[in-house]
């Protein structure tokens, strides 16, 4: 199995399906969807590029998650908000072109909170079917093969990528405070 | 209330009551590690390995400010904001020391930001990155803050173990391991100073000594070096543990300050904390002052006359706070 389901603790009920696409090809067709709320893409579609480290997805999903249960989350659903969460500042249409999917995605990671009626093989085979690009695994190594450094210092504000991990992550917790 | 103090794992159903959300419908295991007036610390895991997931579990801190009843809500709300946001701030501010484009930090320090870039901030060379953990979540509506654990043990332990060894070492080389690291607490506290914050609750117990890490940041593919590096650190343990990194913990109480008032206060209250928790010790810790004013003199930032180093102003300041106690008479 290509997709890679994920428990974040203290988060057992809400698991997450994880699928990293390199080379995607369908790109405006997948955020065609999204533009026009097709309910068959309730994702979270993230652009490779400006991504660190799974600790930072996990990081924004956990918080969109938590914000979601809290009541109190700033845009339409919980994979919008995992979008948002990445970003370091409150705009959110801003957040959405820079850490969503956009017409130059090269490389995608698609994420789905769990615990809705379809298990995770019927999204799995969903996703492999509207999803144009070669499944690869979801690790820090294939990110970091996939990251602009360049976008990645400039939506974060950093002069340097290096070890800036932790600043990231404290960035997108302190969000909004 | 006693038997809270001591460290313990307890199952999530009997901490339930005390955990925010999401935690208090959690299945990760909660271990007590300290409880004071204001916040409980547990260890758990965060973002990665969960109970129900094959991956290796990650340790973190998770400190929870809870409700206080007693308390006006809308007053409890605000503290409880106020305090998580103030020390998850620092801490943020710390982990893109040298690598956050200038002016862009989170802790928006206002005027001593501007104070500070009089000279070339020199302190900006990234060394506190690794002085403090970094933040990994939290919720200032809940009352949250998650941060890494730092592995290693407290400061006022090691100097403990230290004392018990200390009958059966060579005297002298063990003094001089001892020095060195009072002198390693010295030199970090000048940095925290220098780049702009008191931590305002200096103990050995909220200093802690991080074994020293091959590769600081290591990704899981060279897990192989650090094991091996751990296991023989593990052996040297025996004839020095006082090694490591100096980590400071708990900026619960910290603010953002560039008086030498509060600088010789944070000094202060060391001081008196190191006497009373290792009053045999106590005669070295003139060694931390040494290497606090060493280290605030090279990279704190230049007094008006310049005849003296900031760290010789805060060392002459505490000479003053001693004479008096840590709070500033209002009388005349």
């Amino acid at each position: 199995m290509i997709m890679e389901t994920i428990t974040l603790p203290h988060l057992h009920q809400h698991s997450l399906h994880a699928i990293l696409f390199q080379n995607l090809s369908n790109a405006s067709f997948l955020r065609q969807q999204l533009l026009e709320g097709n309910t068959d893409f309730e994702y979270a579609f993230l652009d490779a590029s400006v991504l660190f480290s799974r600790s930072q997805v996990l990081a924004a999903c956990f918080r969109a998650i938590n914000d979601q249960l809290q009541r109190r989350m700033k845009s339409k659903n919980v994979h919008s908000e995992i979008v948002f969460s990445l970003s370091p500042n409150n705009n959110i249409s801003e957040s959405f072109r820079r850490f969503g999917v956009s017409e130059t995605t090269k490389d995608l990671l698609a994420i789905k909170v769990g615990g809705g009626e379809l298990g995770p093989t019927q999204v799995e085979q969903h996703l492999r079917q509207h999803v144009e690009g070669t499944p690869v695994p979801f690790t820090d190594d294939k990110l970091a093969e996939m990251r602009d450094e360049a976008r990645l210092r400039k939506v974060y504000k950093l002069d340097s990528v290096d070890d800036a991990e932790a600043y990231v992550l404290g960035s997108m917790a302190l969000k909004g405070s | 209330m006693a038997d809270l103090h001591r460290s313990s794992t307890a199952t999530p159903t009997e901490l339930h009551h005390q955990l925010p959300p999401p935690f208090d419908h959690s299945q990760e295991p909660f271990e007590l590690i300290a409880q004071g007036a204001e916040s409980l610390l547990f260890r758990t895991t965060f973002l990665t390995g969960s109970v129900s997931d094959g991956r290796p579990a990650v340790a973190a801190a998770l400190k929870v400010r809870p409700k206080k009843a007693w308390r006006h809500p809308t007053l409890d709300k605000r503290l409880t904001r106020a305090r998580i946001l103030a020390e998850a701030r620092v801490l943020v501010k710390f982990s893109g020391e040298g690598i956050a484009t200038a002016g862009s930090s989170s802790g928006r320090s206002g005027k001593s930001g501007r104070r500070d870039k009089v000279k070339a901030p020199k302190e900006n060379d990234g060394r506190l990155r690794d002085a403090v953990p970094n933040v990994l979540g939290l919720d200032w509506e809940g009352g949250w803050l998650a941060t890494e654990w730092i592995e290693g043990p407290m400061v006022k332990k090691a100097i403990y173990d230290y004392a018990k060894m200390a009958s059966t070492m060579s005297e002298e080389g063990g003094v001089q391991n001892l020095k060195g690291l009072l002198r390693r607490i010295g030199a970090v506290v000048g940095r925290l100073h220098a780049a702009g914050v008191v931590h305002g609750d200096l103990t050995t117990s909220n200093l802690m000594l991080r074994p020293h890490r091959h590769h600081p940041k290591a990704v899981g593919s060279r897990a192989s070096d650090d094991d091996d590096g751990s296991v023989s650190k593990v052996q040297e343990a025996g004839t020095d543990n006082l090694q490591g990194e100096i980590v400071l913990i708990d900026f619960g109480l910290s603010s953002q300050s560039i008086s030498d008032e509060d600088r010789a206060v944070d000094l202060y209250v060391l001081e008196r904390a190191f006497g009373s928790t290792h009053p045999r010790e106590e005669h070295l810790f003139p060694e931390v002052i040494a290497a606090y004013q060493e280290s605030m003199n090279d990279i704190g930032p230049v007094v008006k006359g310049a005849k003296l180093g900031a760290g010789d102003v805060v060392v002459r300041k505490l000479e003053d706070v001693r004479m008096r106690g840590r709070k500033k008479s209002m009388i005349g």
